[in-house]
């Protein structure tokens, strides 16, 4: 497994003159071909903002983020856009789908817009759409179906041009706990059945449990990882709130 | 405090919902300038039928309140859904569902009045190319002066505020029923997706067409009044059963899975104008209505203008022009009161003679166009009894070259056995090659036909009803006299004053009262008679727009025919731009606040891959595709009904042009105010979503 993408110090400033936010600090990690890597912390850690570089979405102020050879901090808007349709599929905590367009339709948007054909793009959705379960609601409109439905469709949508890199942020975070697990389910079937990398930001140790590696951010800086290796799944759960429970004991508020 | 806050929120609202106050100072505005052609005192001085101008535009008036409060209504209701959230908020920390509606109205109440300012502002510029045009109607110099009437101002600001209280009324019973919890949800509404039934409800669109199509040949082929208005609601109901049907016919083509729409964004597009067109299916069938009724207007409006100045031109050629039933009339009690007031340059008394032949009435029975009466039954034959004149009518060709003189054309020559025709340049045109070959047996001879004439020459009863055959003088000395007619031009501009003496005299002498005398008459005595309008025998095919009776003064004729016309063209005018303007600002508000509120659906977009360019380039064809189903609905609606009813107009009035032509300039005209519309909207748009 070679690496596939490599954060370098990257930083990320709000603000001007002296009164200047580091949302995220001269952050560097790599992720691996095939990897499902977790970035947890609290409100205000900087992970969005993190993943919002990564995802192309926001420039960084300093540093550079390599996919490959292509340091995508080099690239201008258009490139950008093209690079993201190329290389990137998204799922986010309140679905993102299109609310005019069927479960269904909203795959096939999204292989419209690679300029893939009918016959191609039908046999894909068809596919997808049955590996993920929602073959049933296909014709439905995201409003018609539940929110574990709907994120199913989201992660349909990110996975059906084959992306480098999924980007998850929050996946579960309007769901409800049984939809949550289904979910994290159908991301590790994607990760391992379908060989898709994933990141995935999230701040509950719960679906962070699912993850292979994690990475802790704090006040815009990582300051732990924990990799699963071997552990089961419920160590692991124990082994990162134990490392939350650290990271809000550094202050007067544990005593 | 409260005041405050409807002050902040009427500022923020205007910001927000620029458009709409936009167009509120355009009603505003217009409301002045058109009010002020009312009250205008040298408007009133210029000509006696001014009343009529105030009218109609006063009836005009009526149905703009009535929009414009629709207008108001959805924008108050509109807005109310949008800031649902924060009237809950409002009613949480403790305000009065009584405080917050009348909260609401204030600031209603406070965009109106701001943009009532700022409209009547304008209004005044307005009111300025107005009247410019007005003048250049009646061909006079309009010197740019601001005209303040204190009951135009006081006109303007009831209709306006009359537009807010029917509006605002309806709006408070909203508030009455609301609940907290309605108010919370009410933001989330988002477009209606599926009504279910979408392959039956396509064929709502194909059977309103179908329709629609029925009218139109109901519409060429006639029919009674009665069933003309039940097919009248009929075609409005199916103007707004055709939306449904429309969405479902786009759903259905989606749902289809042709390879179209597996092209780039096009399943984005369908369904963003499907579920649009859906939720508004009653909207866009009130303002197709809307556009279709303003294209009517403007292409009407401009039909006439066209056509008055020519009508003018035919029918009162002659300064002064007199028609009289007696055959020996010598008219000089009218030339000593002509005199009294103007020099006679040049005048002629002339009789027009009668034979008893139809000859020529047959021909133009069977062979020219008329609308109401009928001279052939239904295997063609000519129907006797409904002639204009009953027998044909002749002149001499002396009078007839001493008249062609006065106007300034040519003299002509009659062989020994021939004629000439002069009739009105469009029945020239229902001729047949025959006409050639129509002799006229008068005395012993028997005449050939030479040339047919068209030139302006009053023939709606004066110089003959339709047509006049010019003979040689010697043939008429054996016929009788039919009537006598007197001609004159005379020195400097005919004067209200003379056309009244002249009338009176005219009238007297014939033992007729003019109208002054018989409404005093009526006072008296409330079973009088009808009053009889002119001493004419018969008038001729002209309809629509026809000048018609047995005495005319060029200058105050034609300027009171001009206010006629003008008391119809302005307040159309008037009427298409209002609603031009309200069916716009709907659809550029409805599109604007969509972008803020499904901006995420372009950020998704954006995600997807999507360049910025190409956004933007999806925005305007969701827009141009938006803006385009009422419009093109609209145009299919109307070009139909204009296109028929304008050729109807040429054929009737002979007119120049075509239906097509005047459909053409008002559709190019109602053009350019929606790219104004659809530029505005565009970059508003793009702008909130790139924000």
């Amino acid at each position: 497994m070679h690496e596939q993408i490599r954060v370098c110090d990257v930083e990320k400033y709000y603000g001007a003159g002296n009164n200047i936010t580091k949302a995220v600090n001269r952050v560097s990690f790599s992720v691996v071909e095939g990897e499902f890597l977790g970035i947890m912390g609290a409100s205000g850690s900087g992970k969005t903002t993190l993943l919002n570089m990564m995802s192309t979405i926001d420039r960084v102020t300093a540093g550079n983020i390599f996919y490959g050879s292509t340091d995508i901090t080099e690239l201008n808007e258009d490139a950008l856009s093209d690079f993201r349709k190329e290389n990137l599929g998204f799922i986010f905590q309140d679905f993102n789908l299109l609310d005019t367009l069927t479960i269904e339709e909203n795959i096939i948007l999204a292989m419209s817009l690679h300029g893939k054909k009918k016959k191609e793009t039908d046999k894909k959705v068809d596919e997808i759409l049955k590996i993920l379960g929602i073959d049933e609601i296909r014709n439905k409109f995201p409003n018609q179906v539940s929110g574990g439905q709907k994120q199913r469709c989201a992660c349909a949508r990110a996975l059906v041009n084959e992306p480098k890199l999924i980007l998850a942020d929050e996946p579960t975070g309007a769901l409800d706990s049984k939809s949550a697990q289904m979910l994290l389910g159908t991301l590790i079937q994607m990760n391992q059945e379908m060989k898709a990398t994933i990141l995935m930001v999230t701040h509950d140790a719960f679906s962070a449990s699912y993850c292979r590696r994690i990475l802790f951010l704090k006040d815009g800086e990582i300051f732990n990882e924990i990799v699963r290796g071997e552990k089961d799944r419920r160590e692991f759960l124990n082994e990162i709130l134990d490392i939350l429970a650290l990271t809000g004991g550094d202050s007067e508020y544990v005593k | 405090m409260l005041n405050k806050l409807a002050f902040r929120n009427a500022k923020r609202s205007m910001k927000d919902y620029l458009v709409y106050l936009i167009t509120m100072m355009a009603v505003a505005a217009m409301m002045f300038a058109f009010n002020s052609l009312i009250f205008s005192k040298d408007i009133q001085a210029m000509c006696s039928e001014a009343m009529i101008l105030g009218a109609m535009l006063g009836l005009v008036t009526f149905f703009i309140v009535l929009i414009v409060a629709w207008l108001i209504n959805y924008m108050t209701k509109f807005m109310l859904e949008k800031r649902s959230r924060e009237f809950a908020t409002y009613l949480l920390i403790g305000l009065k569902k009584k405080e917050l509606s009348r909260l609401y109205m204030k600031e209603n109440l406070l965009i109106g009045t701001m943009a009532l300012f700022l409209g009547t502002g304008l209004g005044t510029l307005l009111q300025q190319i107005i009247m410019t045009v007005f003048y250049s109607v009646f061909s006079e110099d309009y010197k740019l002066h601001i005209q303040m009437d204190s009951w135009c101002l006081f006109m303007t600001i009831s209709c306006y505020y009359a537009c807010y209280l029917f509006a605002l009324i309806r709006n408070r019973r909203v508030f009455k029923k609301m609940s907290i919890a309605e108010l919370l949800q009410m933001e989330r509404k988002n477009d209606e997706l599926k009504m279910g039934h979408e392959w039956l409800r396509q064929y709502l669109f194909f059977l309103s067409a179908a329709y629609i199509l029925f009218v139109y040949f109901m519409m060429v082929k006639g029919c009674t009044i009665g069933i003309a208005m039940l097919l009248i609601a009929g075609f409005i109901v199916s103007v707004y059963t055709m939306f449904s049907g429309i969405s479902a016919f786009v759903v259905c083509r989606i749902q289809k899975k042709g390879k179209r729409i597996y092209q780039k964004n096009r399943l984005f597009l369908y369904r963003q104008l499907s579920s649009k067109v859906c939720t508004m299916r009653f909207t866009m069938g009130t303002l197709t209505i809307l556009l279709a009724c303003s294209l009517l207007g403007s292409s009407v409006s401009l039909m006439f203008a066209k056509y008055q100045s020519q009508a003018i031109d035919n029918t009162v050629p002659f300064d002064v022009l007199i028609h009289s039933p007696l055959p020996k009339d010598n008219f000089s009690e009218e030339i000593s009161t002509i005199q009294l007031y103007n020099n006679i340059q040049n005048q002629r008394i002339y009789r027009i003679y009668k034979d008893g032949s139809q000859a020529m009435n047959r021909y133009f029975g069977t062979h020219v166009a008329t609308v109401l009466e009928k001279h052939i039954d239904q295997k063609g034959n000519f129907i006797s009894g409904n002639e204009y004149y009953t027998y044909d009518t002749y002149m001499k060709l002396s009078d007839y070259n001493v008249l062609r003189e006065m106007l300034g054309e040519k003299t002509v020559a009659l062989g020994k056995n021939e004629y000439a025709i002069h009739t009105k340049t469009r029945i020239q045109g229902d001729f047949g090659d025959d006409i050639f070959h129509q002799k006229i047996a008068a005395g012993n001879h028997t005449l050939l036909l030479s040339e047919v004439y068209t030139e302006a020459f009053s023939q709606n009863g004066i110089n003959g009803a339709d047509y006049m055959i010019i003979v040689p003088d010697d043939i008429c000395e054996k016929m009788d006299v039919y009537y006598s007619v007197y001609a004159a031009d005379i020195e400097g501009e005919g004067t209200e004053e003379l056309k009244n003496s002249l009338e009176e005299v005219h009238r007297h002498k014939h033992g007729v009262l003019t109208y002054d005398e018989y409404e005093a008459s009526l006072e008296g005595d409330e079973e009088e008679g009808e009053w009889q309008g002119d001493l004419l025998k018969a008038n001729g095919t002209d309809q629509i727009l026809v000048m018609v009776a047995d005495l005319f003064v060029r200058d105050i004729d034609t300027s009171d025919f001009k206010f006629v016309v003008t008391s119809v063209t302005f307040p159309l005018t008037y009427i298409a731009l209002i609603f031009v303007c309200v069916a716009l600002t709907i659809l550029a508000v409805q599109q604007l606040s969509d972008s803020g509120k499904y901006k995420f659906r372009y950020e998704v977009l954006k995600k997807l891959g999507m360049k910025k360019g190409e956004i933007d380039k999806v925005v305007f064809h969701q827009l141009a595709l938006y803006y385009l189903v009422p419009a093109v609905a609209a145009v299919a609606i109307s070009s139909v009904i204009a296109i028929y009813a304008g050729n109807q107009f040429v054929r009737y009035t002979g007119a120049e042009g075509n239906g097509m032509y005047y459909f053409g300039i008002s559709l190019l005209i109602t053009a350019g105010i929606y790219m104004i519309y659809f530029a505005a909207t565009y970059i508003g748009f793009k702008r909130n979503v790139n924000e």
